[in-house]
Order: C-alpha cells, then sequence, then structure tokens
C-alpha cells in the first residue's frame, strides 16, 4: 500500500512542476468541440445505421461502385466509391447521393493529380462482396452493418468500420425547435466567441483496425512521441492547424499543420491511412503496445490497480471530421519505404531543393536595419562560420505591410541582398497572408477593389487582430487571389532585379489573435461559398502553393523556388519546407525535434527543422551547442530567436562555443552532397531523407519505439545528445549483421542493440553505416556555392562482406534544368578490393569537381599502393596511406573528373 | 598588363595547380610570407611543420592536403585548416583562410588568392596601390588626430588632478562647517520640542471642539446626498408609482454609457442587477451608488481610447515605462523633507485666544529655526556625500575623465533623442512625446582594454523584460560627442562616444604605412 501511496505522490509532483506551458484553456478539448463529443460517444454496440444497397453495386473497369442506406433517415442514402489504385493502393469515397443543400468540400489540392485506377475483379454472395487488386489483395465488403475487410497475401491487414464507428451526418434544414441536445450542433459557444453553425451538423467518421501493426506512426503536426499513443481517458489527437503559443510537449494537442496520415507498422508489414479531409479532425487511437498512453492521473493509477489489459491488441484509429466527406487511402505496403513511395505518389514529393536551402540559415527577430544584417553576416566569415542565409522577420516591412520595406531601416533593400549574394548567400523574408487594413495600403485596396478577401458570416469582409493591428485575410480559395497575390512577388512587384531572395510565409494557420483559439471564425466564408470550417486546414498550404507560382514565375520557371511554411497539410511538400514553429530554448524542446521531424518525414514531409537554440528564451551555451550539433543533422537547419532574447550569434559566447558551433556548420556544409543526393532521391521515390530506425531495419521490434536517434537516408546513424551534463550516453546500434563507423574516429560498433558512448561536449554520436560510401566536399567555404567546383573526398567504408556501395547527384545547384536530363548521377561500388565509379548519366552537365581524395574505412594494413584506371585507358599508380590507428586507407588524389568511369585497384 | 607579367602569371597558375617542381628555381612557394619563404627548400624533401610527414617536394602546393598541420599547402583550399599569406604590395600583407583561394570572391587587394581564376572573366584587379595610399591617409589622419587628442588630454589630466584637490579641500573645509551646523540643529530642535509641547497643552481644548464641528458636517453631507437621491430617484421614476422600471431606465440617457443612443441589456443590468424594478429604500440602499458611478463617469468626458497597434511597441513601451519612471528617484529626500504635521494646522486659527496665538506663534518660529537649521546641517551633509562620491568615482589612471563628470551629449536620430551624461545617466526621448526612458546609470568600467568601455546599467525595466542597460564605447576624438546608439538586443544599447580623454597610444602601433612593400612575390 505505501508504494501505491508512493505513485500518487510522483504523480502530483509531476503535474506540479509543469514551469513553461501554453494556456490550454484558449483551445477546445474535445468535449467543447460539438461534432467531437457527439461522434466519440458512438460506440460499437450502437444500432447499426449503414448498410450496403446490394441492387445498388456496380463495378466498372475504373472503380466499385455502391449505395449505402442510413437505416435511420429513410430518405437519406450515401454513395460509396472503391477505387483500386496502382502499387497497392485503394480508395474509398463516401459522399450524400444525390444533391445536397451545401456542397462539401474535397481538398483535392493536396493531391499531386488525380490517382490512376487498376481494375479489380468482383465476387458477390448474399452478405458479401468481394473484390481483387493485383492478384494478392482482397478486399471483403459486408452488406450489413456496412464494413470493410483488407486481405494482403490471405491476410487480414486493415479493417474499416470494424468498430461500426462510421458517421455521415447528413445536411438538414435547421428544425423548428432544436432539442437540448441537439443545440451544440446548431450554434456553439467557446470562451466569448460564438460559432453560429448556419448549415448544422455534418460530421463524418470512420473506424480502422491495423490488423496486422503493433505500433503506429504518423498524425503530424503534434509535439509527441514518434510512436503513438492510446488516446483513451484522455483527448484524440487533434487536427486544427493553430498558432499555439508556448506549446506544451507529449500530448495530442493542435498544432501548426495537420497532415491526416497515420502509418501502422509490424513485424510482418507496414500499413498506411491517408484521410482526406482539411476540416477540423480529430484522432482517437487504441491498441498500441509497448508505449504509455495519454493518461490521467487517475487512470495510472486505476491501470496501476487494475494491471488493466481488455481488448488493447489491436491498433485501431477513429477519425473524426467537423465537415467534408468520407474520402480515404489505404496503403498496404508491404515496407515502411513501400508505404511513404505509396503515400508520396499521391500527395507528391519535394521538388529537389535549390542547394544553398539545404546549407546553414541564419534567422531571427530581428536584425534591425540593413547594417546590422552587414555586420551579422560580416562576422560569420570574421570567425570562418560557414552561412548561406540571411532572414528577415516582420521588421522589415514598413508598418508590417508585406511587400513593402521599411523607409529608413531598410531603405536599400537592393544593395542589402547584392552584398549577400557577393559572397554567395541569399535572403529570405517574410511575407504572412494577414492584411493590414490602411488605405494607404495599395494591397488593402487591391484586395478592396477586386474583392480578394474572406468574408465574416454576414459576407462583409472579416476584420481580425494580427501583426499590424486591424487586418484582414487573403482568400486563397479564389484563384484570382491565388493569381494576384502571385504576381505580387515578381521583380516590378517586389524588390527589383534580383532572384536571391526567398519567402517565409508564417502565421498562415491563419493566426487571429482575437479570433476563437487564435484563428480565424470557422463561420467565415470563402470563395465557392465554403465556411472556414470546410477548408481551415489546407489554408496555409493554398497561400504557399500561391507563393510557388509567384517565385517560379519571378524566373519564367527557371529557378527552383524555396519557401519555408509554419502551416502545413498533406501536400504542401510539393512546395515549402516546414519548420516545427515557436518552440523554446529548452533540452526538452531539442528533444522533441527529433519526433516532430520524423513523424512529418514519414507523412511526406521531408525538408523540416526545429528553431536551432530554442525560439523563446535564452539557450545556455551548451544548450546551443547541443541544438547545432543535432540541428546540423536534420534536413532544415536554421536557428532562430524571439525579439526578446539575447543575441546568440556563435561568436558572442567563448572560444570554444564558437569553435563548437564552427565545427557543427562545417560538418553540415562537408556533408552537403550526401544530403543533396538523398532529396534527389527523395523527389523521385518519395523515400523520408530522414528516417525512423524501424524504416531500415522493419523486423527489429526493438525499434519502434526509439525516436531520440534516426538516420539520415539509408547511410547514417544519428544518436544526438538531447540531455544536459552528458559526458556519456547510450546509443541502441540496429541490424544484426551490421557494422558502424563512428564518423570521427572510424572506430567500429559491430554491437546490435545497446552501447554506452563518451560525449563530451565536442561529441557528435554520428555513424556511417557499412555497406555505404559517402560523397564528401572536405573544403568549407563561406558559402555553399562557392564550393560548386570543389573537388570530392569519398568515404568508403565497407561491410562484412567487404563490399560498400554509394552514388552522388550533382546539377547546377539551383535551376531546373536538371528535369531535362542536365545532370550527373554516378554509381560507387566498392568490391573484390576494386572502388568503380560508374557514371550513369554523364552527357548533359559538365562538372569541375574531380575526386581528390579516396578513404577506405575498416580494411586490413595489406596494400601498399592503388592503380587507377579511367574510362577503360591505361593504369596509373597512387599512392596510399594507412593508418594503422584507426584503419583507414587514404588513396592519394586520384585527380580524376567526378563524371568520370574509373575503377582504382587497390594492390 | 604587360606580356611579361601574363607570363609569369601563367607559369604561376601551372606551379599551383600541378607541380612546384619546374618552377621552384624562380618562385617561393605560393601563398607564404617571404620571412617563411626559406622554410620551404625546393630541392630537399619537405617535412610537415609539425613533424607528421615527410613528403615529395612536388607534394607542396599540389592541392593535396598531406600535412595535418596544412603546412604543405599555403598556396591552394587543400587543407580545411591552412591559412593563405597575400602580399598585397602597395598595401597591407594580410592572412586568410586557405578556404578563401579561389572561391571566386577577391579577398586579397592584390588578387593573388584568386589565382587560378585570374584568367578568367571578372577576375582580381590589384587595387593594392589606391586602397594602400587611403590607407595611409587614413592612418596620417588618426595620426593628427590622436596626437592633438593627446595634448588635449594632457590638459584634461591637469584638470582632473586639480579638481581633485579642490573637492579634497572642500571636504576639509566642510567639515568644519558642518560640525557648527550641527550643534546649531541641535540646539534649535531642542528649543522646537519644548515649544511645541506647550502648544500641545494650549490647544488641547481647541481640538475637541474641532472634532464636535466635524461630526456634525459629515451628518449634514450625508443627508444631502440623501436628498439628492430622492430628487434623482424621483426624476427617473417618471410615472411616480416610487418604482424604477425598466421603461425607466431606458429613458434616462445617463444609463447610456456607450452613448449609442440606447440602453443596451448589459447596461440596464448594471443598474438593475437583473431585476425588473427597484424600489425606493433599494435604490437609496444600492442603486444610488452605482449610479452615482455612472453620472461621475459621464461629467468626465471620456475619450474613446484608440487601440494601439499590435505592432506599435514603442508606444507600449512608452506606457508601461510611464509607470516606473519615478520608482527610483528622491525618495531619500521626500523622507526627511516631509515637514511634520502639527494639530495647529487643522484647527481655525481665528478662535485662538490671545494668549494661545502667542504661544503658536512661538511654536512656529521655534519650528521655522529648527527647519532651518537642518535644512543648512542636510545641505552640507549632502555637499560633502556628493564630493566624496565624486571623488571615489573611476575617471581613469589619470583622472583624465574627471572634468568630463557630469557633462552631456545628445544624438538625435530618426525616432529618438539620446542623452548621454558621463558618469551620471543615460536617456533616451522619444520624438513623438511622452517620457523620458532611462537606459541605465553609471556603474562602472568593463571589458578590455581598461577605461575604453563603460557600463550603464539599472535603466528603467522594460515590458516582461529585464532593466535597461547601455554598453559606450569610447574612441580618440578631439571634441567629446555621441556618434551612434543602437539596440542590438532588446533593452541592451551599445554607443559609440568619441572623447580626447582615450587618445592614448597603445602597445600596438596604429595602422602604419606598409613597411614590406618591396617583398614582392616574384
Amino acid at each position: 500500500m505505501s508504494s501505491f501511496l508512493h505513485v500518487i505522490l510522483f504523480l502530483v509532483c509531476i503535474i506540479g512542476s509543469t514551469v513553461y506551458s501554453v494556456d490550454r484553456g484558449n483551445f477546445k478539448t474535445c468535449e467543447q468541440s460539438n461534432f467531437c463529443k457527439r461522434c466519440r460517444s458512438m460506440n460499437k454496440n450502437q444500432k447499426t445505421a449503414f448498410e450496403l444497397v446490394p441492387d445498388s453495386v456496380l463495378l466498372t473497369d475504373k472503380y466499385f461502385e455502391a449505395l449505402i442506406s442510413n437505416t435511420n433517415y429513410d430518405d437519406v442514402s450515401l454513395r460509396m466509391r472503391l477505387d483500386g489504385l496502382k502499387d497497392s493502393t485503394l480508395r474509398l469515397r463516401i459522399n450524400k447521393d444525390g444533391n445536397q443543400m451545401y456542397n462539401r468540400f474535397q481538398p483535392v489540392h493536396a493531391l499531386v493529380s488525380e490517382p490512376i485506377t487498376e481494375s479489380m475483379i468482383m465476387a458477390r454472395n448474399a452478405s458479401t462482396v468481394e473484390l481483387e487488386l493485383s492478384k494478392i489483395i482482397k478486399v471483403y465488403i459486408t452488406i450489413a452493418p456496412f464494413k470493410l475487410d483488407v486481405y494482403v497475401n490471405e491476410e487480414l491487414t486493415i479493417g474499416v468500420n470494424h468498430d461500426n464507428l462510421m458517421q455521415f451526418e447528413h445536411y438538414r434544414p435547421k428544425p423548428e425547435s432544436i432539442a437540448d441536445n441537439e443545440i451544440g450542433s446548431w450554434e456553439e459557444y467557446f470562451k466569448e466567441h460564438q460559432d453560429s453553425k448556419p448549415r448544422g451538423p455534418s460530421a463524418v467518421s470512420m473506424d480502422f483496425k491495423l490488423y496486422s501493426s503493433t505500433s503506429l506512426y504518423g498524425l503530424p503536426e503534434h509535439a509527441d512521441s514518434l510512436a503513438l499513443k492510446g488516446t483513451t481517458g484522455n483527448d484524440p489527437y487533434r487536427f486544427y492547424n493553430l498558432d499555439v503559443f508556448e506549446y506544451e510537449l507529449y500530448n495530442g494537442m493542435g498544432l501548426y499543420g495537420a497532415v491526416p496520415f497515420l502509418m501502422g507498422h509490424g513485424k510482418k508489414n507496414s500499413v498506411g491511412v491517408f484521410w482526406l479531409n482539411a476540416a477540423e479532425t480529430w484522432v482517437d487511437i487504441a491498441g498500441v503496445k509497448g508505449n504509455t498512453e495519454h493518461t490521467s492521473v487517475v487512470e495510472s493509477i486505476v491501470n496501476l490497480v487494475s494491471g488493466s489489459s481488455t481488448e488493447k491488441d489491436i491498433p485501431r484509429a477513429h477519425f473524426i471530421s467537423e465537415c467534408g466527406i468520407i474520402d480515404f487511402f489505404i496503403m498496404l505496403g508491404p515496407k515502411p519505404l513501400d508505404v511513404t513511395r505509396q503515400y508520396s505518389s499521391l500527395t507528391g514529393t519535394t521538388p529537389l531543393p535549390p542547394l544553398f536551402s539545404l546549407a546553414y540559415h541564419q534567422c531571427r527577430w530581428n536584425y534591425n536595419d540593413q547594417k546590422d544584417v552587414h555586420d551579422v553576416e560580416t562576422n560569420f566569415d570574421v570567425n570562418d562560420i560557414p552561412m548561406d542565409v540571411m532572414w528577415l522577420d516582420i521588421e522589415y516591412t514598413d508598418s508590417k505591410k508585406y511587400f513593402t520595406w521599411d523607409p529608413v531601416k531598410f531603405s536599400e533593400p537592393l544593395e542589402m541582398v547584392n552584398n549577400l549574394t557577393s559572397r554567395g548567400r541569399k535572403l529570405v523574408t517574410i511575407i504572412d497572408p494577414h492584411i493590414k487594413r490602411d488605405s494607404n495600403y495599395f494591397l488593402h485596396n487591391d484586395a478592396i477593389n477586386n474583392d480578394l478577401y474572406v468574408k465574416n458570416k454576414d459576407g462583409d469582409v472579416y476584420e481580425g487582430w494580427c501583426w499590424p493591428g486591424s487586418s484582414s485575410y487573403l482568400d486563397f480559395m479564389n484563384p484570382k487571389v491565388q493569381d494576384y497575390y502571385a504576381s505580387r512577388y515578381s521583380i516590378d512587384n517586389f524588390v527589383g532585379p534580383t532572384e536571391d531572395i526567398f519567402i517565409w510565409n508564417d502565421m498562415n494557420e491563419p493566426s487571429v489573435f482575437n479570433g476563437p483559439e487564435v484563428t480565424m471564425p470557422k463561420d467565415c466564408i470563402h470563395h465557392g461559398g465554403y465556411e472556414h470550417r470546410d477548408i481551415h486546414n489546407i489554408y496555409g498550404l493554398l497561400q504557399v502553393m500561391s507563393t510557388y507560382e509567384g517565385l517560379l514565375k519571378r524566373s519564367n520557371g527557371k529557378k527552383r523556388p524555396f519557401i519555408l511554411t509554419r502551416s502545413h497539410f498533406a501536400g504542401t511538400q510539393r512546395f515549402a519546407a516546414v519548420w516545427t514553429g515557436d518552440n523554446m530554448a529548452d533540452w526538452s524542446h531539442l528533444k522533441i525535434s527529433l519526433p516532430m521531424c520524423l513523424s512529418l518525414a514519414i507523412s511526406g514531409i521531408s525538408f523540416c527543422g526545429a528553431d536551432v537554440g530554442g525560439f523563446f528564451n535564452n539557450p545556455d551555451k551548451e544548450l546551443l551547442i547541443r541544438w547545432y550539433q543535432t540541428g546540423a543533422f536534420l534536413p532544415f537547419f536554421r536557428s532562430h530567436a524571439h525579439i526578446d532574447t539575447k543575441r546568440r550569434e556563435p561568436w558572442l559566447f567563448d572560444e570554444q562555443t564558437t569553435f563548437l558551433i564552427r565545427d557543427a556548420i562545417r560538418t553540415r556544409y562537408t556533408l552537403l552532397p550526401l544530403w543533396y543526393s538523398l532529396f534527389k532521391n527523395h523527389e523521385v521515390t518519395g523515400a523520408p531523407v530522414i528516417r525512423p530506425l524501424f524504416f531500415e531495419f522493419p523486423h527489429e521490434e526493438q525499434l519502434n519505439n526509439i525516436d531520440n536517434e534516426f538516420m539520415v537516408g539509408d547511410i547514417l546513424l544519428v544518436c544526438p545528445v538531447l540531455d544536459q551534463n552528458v559526458q556519456e550516453l547510450t546509443c541502441y546500434f540496429p541490424g544484426h549483421e551490421e557494422i558502424w563507423y563512428d564518423r570521427d574516429t572510424y572506430q567500429t560498433i559491430k554491437t546490435n542493440g545497446l552501447m554506452k558512448i563518451q560525449a563530451p561536449i565536442n561529441k557528435v554520436p554520428v555513424y556511417q553505416r557499412g555497406g555505404t560510401i559517402v560523397p564528401t566536399k572536405q573544403r568549407v567555404r563561406r558559402s555553399s556555392v562557392l564550393m560548386k567546383d570543389d573537388p570530392y573526398t569519398l568515404i568508403v567504408a565497407i561491410d562484412l562482406k567487404a563490399i560498400a556501395k554509394g552514388s552522388l547527384y550533382i546539377d547546377d545547384e539551383e535551376s531546373f534544368e536538371y528535369r531535362d536530363g542536365h545532370f550527373i548521377y554516378v554509381e560507387y561500388e566498392y568490391i573484390n578490393n576494386q572502388l568503380i565509379s560508374k557514371c550513369l548519366h554523364c552527357k548533359d552537365f559538365s562538372s569541375k569537381s574531380w575526386v581528390e581524395k579516396v578513404m577506405i574505412v575498416g580494411i586490413p594494413n595489406v596494400f601498399t599502393k592503388a592503380s587507377i584506371q579511367v574510362n577503360g585507358g591505361s593504369l596509373s599508380e597512387l599512392s596510399v596511406l594507412y593508418n594503422t590507428h584507426n584503419q583507414v586507407l587514404t588513396v592519394r588524389k586520384p585527380a580524376v573528373g567526378i563524371a568520370q568511369n574509373w575503377t582504382i585497384t587497390l594492390l | 598588363m604587360t606580356e611579361m607579367e601574363n607570363f609569369f602569371l601563367i607559369i604561376t597558375i601551372f606551379c599551383g595547380i600541378f607541380t612546384v617542381i619546374n618552377c621552384t628555381s624562380i618562385v617561393k612557394p605560393r601563398g607564404i610570407a617571404f620571412e617563411r619563404a626559406s622554410l620551404y627548400v625546393p630541392d630537399k624533401d619537405f617535412s610537415c611543420f609539425d613533424g607528421s610527414y615527410i613528403i615529395p617536394f612536388s607534394f607542396v602546393n599540389d592541392d593535396y592536403c598531406d600535412c595535418p598541420d596544412a603546412s604543405d599547402e599555403p598556396g591552394t583550399s587543400a587543407c580545411p585548416n591552412g591559412t593563405f599569406h597575400c602580399a598585397n604590395a602597395g598595401h597591407t600583407s594580410l592572412v586568410i583562410p586557405s578556404s578563401r583561394v579561389n572561391d571566386g570572391i577577391c579577398d586579397c587587394c592584390d588578387g593573388s588568392d584568386e589565382w587560378a581564376n585570374n584568367l578568367r572573366k571578372g577576375a582580381c584587379y590589384n587595387t593594392c596601390e589606391e586602397l594602400g595610399r587611403a590607407a595611409r591617409e587614413e592612418a596620417e589622419r588618426v595620426q593628427k588626430i590622436f596626437m592633438a587628442g593627446h595634448e588635449i588630454r594632457a590638459q584634461l589630466i591637469a584638470k582632473g588632478k586639480e579638481l581633485r584637490l579642490e573637492k579634497q579641500n572642500r571636504i576639509t573645509e566642510l567639515f568644519e562647517v558642518q560640525r557648527d551646523a550641527e550643534l546649531a540643529k541641535n540646539n534649535t530642535l531642542y528649543a522646537k520640542e519644548t515649544a511645541e509641547e506647550i502648544e500641545k497643552s494650549a490647544l488641547e481644548k481647541y481640538k475637541i471642539m474641532n472634532d464636535e464641528k466635524k461630526r456634525q458636517e459629515t451628518e449634514k453631507e450625508k443627508l444631502r446626498d440623501q436628498n439628492e437621491a430622492f430628487e434623482i430617484f424621483n426624476h427617473i421614476d417618471t410615472n411616480r408609482n416610487n418604482k424604477i422600471e425598466e421603461e425607466e431606465v431606458d429613458a434616462y440617457s445617463t444609463f447610456d454609457q456607450n452613448n449609442d443612443g440606447t440602453v443596451s441589456q448589459d447596461e440596464k443590468d448594471y443598474f438593475m442587477e437583473n431585476k425588473k424594478e427597484i424600489s425606493l429604500e433599494d435604490f437609496v440602499l444600492n442603486g444610488w451608488s452605482r449610479l452615482k458611478q455612472l453620472i461621475l463617469a459621464e461629467n468626465m468626458d471620456v475619450k474613446a481610447t484608440e487601440h494601439p497597434a499590435a505592432d506599435d511597441v514603442d508606444n507600449d513601451r512608452q506606457l508601461e515605462e510611464g509607470e516606473d519612471q519615478d520608482e527610483n528617484e528622491d525618495e531619500s529626500e521626500s523622507v526627511e523633507d516631509e515637514v511634520k504635521y502639527t494639530e495647529s494646522e487643522e484647527l481655525d486659527e481665528s478662535q485662538y485666544d490671545e494668549e494661545t496665538k502667542l504661544i503658536v506663534e512661538e511654536a512656529k518660529q521655534a519650528r521655522n529655526a529648527f527647519e532651518e537649521a537642518d535644512r543648512k546641517f542636510r545641505d552640507l551633509q549632502r555637499e560633502v556625500t556628493h564630493l566624496q562620491e565624486s571623488l571615489n568615482k573611476d575617471f581613469g589612471p589619470e583622472d583624465e575623465f574627471a572634468a568630463l563628470d557630469g557633462e552631456c551629449y545628445e544624438l538625435s536620430d530618426r525616432e529618438y533623442v539620446y542623452k548621454l551624461c558621463l558618469f551620471d545617466q543615460i536617456t533616451q526621448r522619444s520624438k513623438n512625446g511622452g517620457s523620458e526612458v532611462r537606459l541605465g546609470t553609471w556603474n562602472s568600467w568593463i571589458g578590455e582594454p581598461k577605461y575604453r568601455t563603460m557600463l550603464y546599467d539599472r535603466g528603467q525595466h522594460c515590458w516582461n523584460g529585464p532593466q535597461r542597460s547601455t554598453h559606450v564605447r569610447l574612441n580618440c576624438g578631439l571634441e567629446p560627442a555621441l556618434l551612434s546608439a543602437t539596440e542590438p538586443n532588446r533593452c541592451e544599447y551599445a554607443m559609440d562616444f568619441v572623447v580626447p580623454a582615450v587618445c592614448v597610444q597603445h602597445n600596438e602601433r596604429p595602422t602604419a604605412p606598409v613597411t614590406d612593400a618591396e617583398h614582392d612575390e616574384l
């Protein structure tokens, strides 16, 4: 009994010790969101409502279609359509049959194109319809109650509506008198805000059972662990894009973005579910193993006492959306990388970013004026720290009027940009979607005159409060707004003749300081007659689509845009990079940046990073150093700080801090060829650039909950220090027959499992996987573009069979010409003591780069020299140097052009 | 560029990229200072400076990094930790990181860092002559200022010493006077206390009378208020049923606080407290007090306050600064200066009898005499403290800043006027009006070299932030002047100030004219 008491005390202490946190009262719980409350209260045993109408069944060569009746409403029937798609993917859509009072919104913007269907075979009997897709996939549709069983290779993989939680609330006239329990369907209050809900209830929901999975992942953006937690007894994971001030960690509260993509993973296979809906959505999760649930204190105690274990074995998800149609995709893997490929064939991949955007970005709210920008840039050179991009937050504008410049502090924007570009650098400026209501502001006048703003429920222009004070919001649903906004970015309309300014779209949830939950009221009206509630989660996506178009047009479609966005949705990856928003200078926020970016990466958005150093508050030097060391291995690498924080540029602490931060950034630059090649690979295959460990080692169950380590591609294992005062940490090394090479010392690790690693402040535990070849550039210069012609050093790390493979992708680093074949692609293989370079695509692009050094790691000291043969020509001799200390053989100066076929033989 | 120069350049480039061997007889290795050229001997194997490897001399500057200490590649970008030396004949030689060699940016004024690119379009021009000339002129100008400033500084030192002596003498003098003053103060204090004792007992009976009068006045006031309540009540109660009803509230404009022409439900509820009607009794007890506030508000002629724009941080700051403006000021003084409040002052002197009048008059004179003596004493005390504080201030090793103590200098930019009062405080005044904001109070000299940076801290608090503070960097100039004021961090300011007091040569030479101009590379 006394230990029980201890547990309570302990829990009470944890709760009492929360220091910083969001004001939760500003955001709704499921209970306060009427549709969530309604749909969540459904249960398995409720009276069946939906049945397939057997006579209506139809299979064409493209899809299967049928009517679904609602047994509670005789006059309402739904139409379902099931598409078999290429690459083991299914799509199910359910909408009302025939006319309805209001159009239901379908956020097809998320999709890269109309998915390609594949034909199915149908068989049926009295109680079921059986569909077969590409032989291995079978879908059994039960007529009453309506449900689906999806089999892969005769094994039940996913169940749809197995818990009988499907819902489809049809639009209906507002009744004369409304029953007490339905008042919330027609009008809802939150704090002082009224949601007038003129269209009444319109929720949709569906449950999924992932029979073949043991863990669930995805559903970003939440500040939570990588592996999803059960939500029983707590709020579901919420999707409602919100500007959350000082967000709290390890819960399912809605954040800036919504990607309703769920991944299930088990020993046998991996699957995905993509719920295509842009309205407020809540997702209940249950049945996940080996992970602490989000439980209340009381429930923890109850569980502790009862040792609860009911029907918790099968992972389940219940999606509830406020409106829209039921539209979801099921991706059947079978491997994690298959699922991400299948998902990215639906929502697209990130186009290869311009190389500078993979380098280091320096940001602060705010650099005060153009001189400040110049001084900071100069200090990077004085301290010999590479840096590619300077950023300007909102203060550069003339009174928060976007597309203008402060006439005094930033009076010479073009000169400022040219100063930067003379060192190969770029500028990014912020452009937010709220527009200052100022009759002297051309954009506001244009918007008023051309009817470009979102309307309030009464049909007048909606006014909210944001940075500039009274503001209105462009209605990006309107194609006219998309065009108008895109044209704002043109050279004539913005800075003048430069293509070196790139764009940061912030506050695009949208953030409205005085709105309900700091966003736009749901009864606002958009183009097409849709309510804001219908489209809320794609508002930011629509903005970046327009910005992308604008940047593309600026260079006549030649140069690759770079955009950073805070709000995001499925498909955002096609246009912009994403960062994890306004985090805090706290170790816990450094730690959460891994699962947050990993969740996004497996959900299509690889180009992710967190504000290095933390946005709010002041990091001490140790936290800052560790954050740089970690951030250098996340795809988007930018430091950023709040206006109230102290300056924290790398040289403002002490010599050691400057040195270590320089080292971290320089490491990033040496690895840029790898990052660039991985992003190219991502564009083509959808493979996430950073990955959870289980992606590469899907059968190793111990990896399922690891989110303090990750892989860069399939090559580097990163086990960063995420805690204070660490001299030593424990890293998990995956794989049974793997060798891992410490990137600093080349020390080999053959352990499969946990191992203690010495990690003093100058140590970044990163390991190259045996069997890989990493192309690097060792001559780190002031900015990445200055390294364009520099030679490469290849780091060959052999596996247990003394084999290694790698590849390298090169192009002009900034244009779209690579899409016309203007690039170099080389594959390397080390086998039988030979390193072979095969230039597989070398015709239409030339590079001045050459191979300056080859380091072969992990081989014995038996070679005294090497020979090289280029393009089948004559042999010439190369000298080698073996370091017995770290077992690295260095081949000196092959001096061969990078786009050549050659073989180096060790002798 | 002449043919000959071109020829050499080509050779140099050739040597740099590929092999030095053929050229060693005519050039020292690229990127090495003349003084160190002897460390590279062409005919011998090269030993890395750190002793780690011995390599053929052909490996020197062959664009491959062999030595961990970078000593084999002084002229290329091959070693990540290397440096490149440019002679910059005509100007100052320069050492740059190897990573700046052949990166397309001209870092050396002689262009030698871009040797591989110099035949291409957009190559570097040799700008050393003109840069060197400008630098020499600048150095000369600076030198002149230093010389002249140094002389002024000498005067400042002399003045400082003089001031110190003066202050010390004055203190000694003051100590004497202060002793006398203290004696006088104590004497008058005794006289005052005695006189006040007598006065107190003489006034006892008048005090009792006075209290009674006050009580009666309060009674009267209460009655007057009640009458007013009845009057207003009748005014509102237009149908004279001794109840105020909703319609009557609607009709009474005072309830329409926001002046929108109607009495809204909220406005009504405030007064009626959700009741349908209010009786006279209820009105007198409760309603009247609420209504009185409304009448008060009505009379205040409240201006519609505009919301400040969310971005108008400065406005916000002004507001918040106004609040704590005076928190540190004048506290010590006000406590002491507070005049003792005696009974005589709240009584009506006209009713006193002659004897009492005399006593009161005597007490008043005794008080005045004391106050006079006390003020004198405290003035002296203050002066001594002030002088001592001033003597304790660090005016530099030679008192060269002493003459500037308390001197103020202003700088005006687009938004603000900054005022630096040396060894005292710094303030900022918005040009759009608003109160002055203290950016810091003199604390001490900080940093190295000493006496070059002043710290003013403990300024006014920032909203949600620290107290303001300012670093003032001093440089040599003939006239004291505040040159710049910035806010690199929120609420941490930085200023540049020139003053002759720092016109002193350090150990290091000022930017001297180039002397190794003859050590041309090649």
